[in-house]
């Protein structure tokens, strides 16, 4: 029963966003001769596309009253259905331009890509693996016992137990009349809570030992592996900078608080709630894509078209990644197309702010 | 104005949680402005204006105290402070002449991080402690959950605070009188009533000069309500005892002693 709770845990949380963030990749045409960083890319942007898509599924089935398993269903169908399509386009894609999927000496490139690496950052790479795999360390076999948590961890619960999505209450288990008026209006417009319920149901295990022990780790590594990507970019391909970078953000992530309140507590302490892990996984994706949009020529439009799939997970995540995301890409982008003339781009940037507008409208309404 | 600044300036140092990288962002934006052509740019100009549109009192007053409101200081997550003061200690330590001055410098920088805020593990809030179990949650919650279900299927109980707001997310199975959330408790069964007396801690008798508790009222709402326990907070005294006598006198049962917590049934 474990192994086979190990085996679905894999599938779904690893194999998924795999097969959804490889042929986007693929279709961006970056990083084609690097591979650790197309596989941390496409590990990242294989969550984005889950994010997004539990987003866009989920706010009308809650809205509606529906069931949790019809959550589940859909986002089964539409996961594989998308993965399918992307994955058969990226294969055309690369047919027709020649693109190599696979690269022999995997292993071999990447030890020989760090040995142009000079003696002394080796130090520094190892204290940074060394840094993230303490944080880490705090999440996987340490607990931090939060208040709000009877609210978080208390609704999927009831999601899984009665078949429902926020029809009951979280403290109690009775069931809400009006769920408008004794519920907070984020919950129904931002369900990231919900998300554990659905991992409760494809995995077999409680939804709270996935919220506590599962994806703290997960969400954690996918944030080093954006300010890896981040690094790269900053620094133009400088290896040795890339690798102090790491480091300093480890340090500042380790010092920057006074209390529960700043960006690095809130990613170190409770980063299985939603508001946190869009601190925590968004914000520096936000920051990588407008970087991959300043930096050289590239395909503008696919990152635009990121920027928006980027936004709808934000909005997933909480209210405040409602306004987080416009707010972040909204003068960034808007920064990037003023300084580079580029006036036709300011369509795309009103749809990356769609998801904003949208569910923002709702959420104003629902209040 | 002057109003509207106050507030803003109050939720920027509850943002903030009074350390000094706010300071630290604006130096180090500076800093890349006079020595980084390649980041003026691309990350200081944006992000300054970003700043400005984020933390100014007429914007505070017109759109941030409007539209969000109480979250508004943790819309200062976004700001690229991360980012641009890491960049900023990477350029400082590319200047060191060979690998032991860089290695001052890393020391140096991180020393200097940490003057800026302060080591994050080390206060009570953000504190973590060794897991006892998968659900990482205290072990007395996850020991009396599992009591609870193991013996009956859709138990009725109204709980200490100090558990209430751990018990469903062990076992939804748990029907409770109330819950917790942060600061504040959601409660459509009971009222305020048990809230308020469970709040202050263990078991109080009164609830203030004029108002006393009578624990018999108690009992026969439990038993109305059909809820079928009640958990508190036991001393080993009473635990040996067999349970608190006024709630033994109240109609409550003594059933057992669980991590400190003592079970009491509802039963007539």
């Amino acid at each position: 029963m474990v192994l086979l709770n190990i085996i679905r845990a894999i599938l779904v949380l690893m194999v998924v966003p795999m097969f959804l963030g490889i042929p986007v990749v693929s279709l961006m045409g970056i990083y084609e001769d690097r591979r650790v960083y197309r596989f941390f890319l496409s590990f990242t942007i294989g969550y984005l596309i889950t994010f997004a898509i539990m987003q866009i599924i989920s706010v009308p089935l809650i809205l509606n009253y529906k069931s949790l398993t019809s959550f589940v269903l859909l986002y089964s169908v539409i996961v594989c259905v998308c993965g399918i399509i992307l994955n058969a386009y990226a294969y055309i894609f690369s047919r027709k331009n020649n693109t190599k999927v696979l690269t022999k000496n995997f292993i071999r490139r990447i030890i020989l890509g760090f040995k142009r690496v000079p003696n002394w950052v080796w130090i520094i790479l190892i204290g940074a693996i060394l840094l993230f795999l303490f944080m880490e360390y705090h999440y996987l076999f340490r607990i931090h016992v939060d208040d709000d948590d009877g609210r978080y961890m208390g609704n999927p619960a009831n999601a899984v137990l009665t078949d429902t999505m926020y029809q009951y209450d979280w403290g109690t288990g009775k069931y809400i009349d009006n769920r408008y008026i004794n519920m907070s209006p984020r919950d129904l417009v931002s369900p990231w809570m919900m998300m554990f319920a659905l991992l409760s149901r494809l995995i077999g295990v409680n939804s709270t030992i996935i919220a506590h022990s599962i994806m703290p780790g997960i969400l954690f590594a996918i944030c080093f592996m954006e300010y890896f990507l981040m690094g790269d970019c900053f620094f133009k391909k400088d290896k040795a900078k890339t690798v102090i970078f790491l480091f300093m953000v480890c340090v500042v992530y380790l010092t920057f608080s006074g209390n529960t309140h700043t960006q690095a507590a809130v990613s170190l302490v409770r980063i299985w709630q939603g508001k946190a892990a869009f601190a925590t996984t968004i914000i520096p994706l936000m920051m990588y894509l407008y970087l991959m949009l300043s930096g050289e020529e590239v395909h503008r439009a696919r990152y635009y078209i990121l920027g928006m799939i980027t936004s709808c997970a934000g909005c997933f995540m909480s209210g405040v990644g409602i306004v987080g995301t416009g707010l972040f890409m909204g003068p960034f982008f808007f920064w990037d197309i003023v300084s580079k003339r580029k006036w036709k781009d300011l369509f795309w940037l009103i749809i990356v702010c769609i998801p904003t507008l949208i569910y923002g409208y709702m959420y104003a309404k629902i209040k | 104005m002057r109003a509207a600044y106050n507030e803003m300036m109050g939720w920027f140092h509850n943002g903030f949680d009074g350390n000094a990288y706010f300071i630290l962002y604006l130096i180090c934006l500076v800093y890349l402005f006079i020595t980084d052509e390649d980041k003026r740019f691309k990350l200081v100009v944006p992000s300054f204006l970003l700043t400005v549109f984020l933390i100014n009192p007429i914007c505070y007053r017109y759109i941030w105290a409007k539209t969000i409101g109480y979250s508004y200081w943790r819309l200062f997550w976004v700001l690229p402070i991360i980012p641009v003061v890491a960049v900023t200690f990477v350029n400082i330590i590319s200047l060191g002449k060979n690998s032991w001055q860089k290695y001052a410098l890393v020391l140096l920088l991180s020393f200097f991080a940490l003057r800026s805020g302060c080591y994050l593990y080390k206060y009570p809030e953000t504190a973590f402690v060794k897991a006892n179990n998968a659900y990482k949650l205290p072990q007395p919650a996850v020991d009396i959950a599992d009591y609870l279900v193991d013996k009956k299927d859709r138990p009725r109980v109204i709980a200490d605070i100090s558990l209430a707001r751990y018990l469903r997310q062990i076992h939804p199975e748990i029907e409770q009188g109330f819950g917790r959330w942060g600061q504040g408790c959601n409660n459509y069964v009971s009222g305020a009533y048990f809230f308020n007396i469970f709040r202050e801690g263990p078991i109080r008798t009164d609830l203030g000069e004029d108002v006393k508790f009578d624990w018999n009222l108690a009992h026969n709402y439990m038993l109305e309500e059909k809820f079928d326990y009640l958990i508190l907070p036991t001393s080993d005294d009473v635990a040996k005892n067999n349970g608190d006598k006024i709630l033994l006198d109240a109609g409550f049962k003594y059933i057992t002693n669980i991590d400190g917590y003592g079970i009491y049934s509802v039963a007539n």
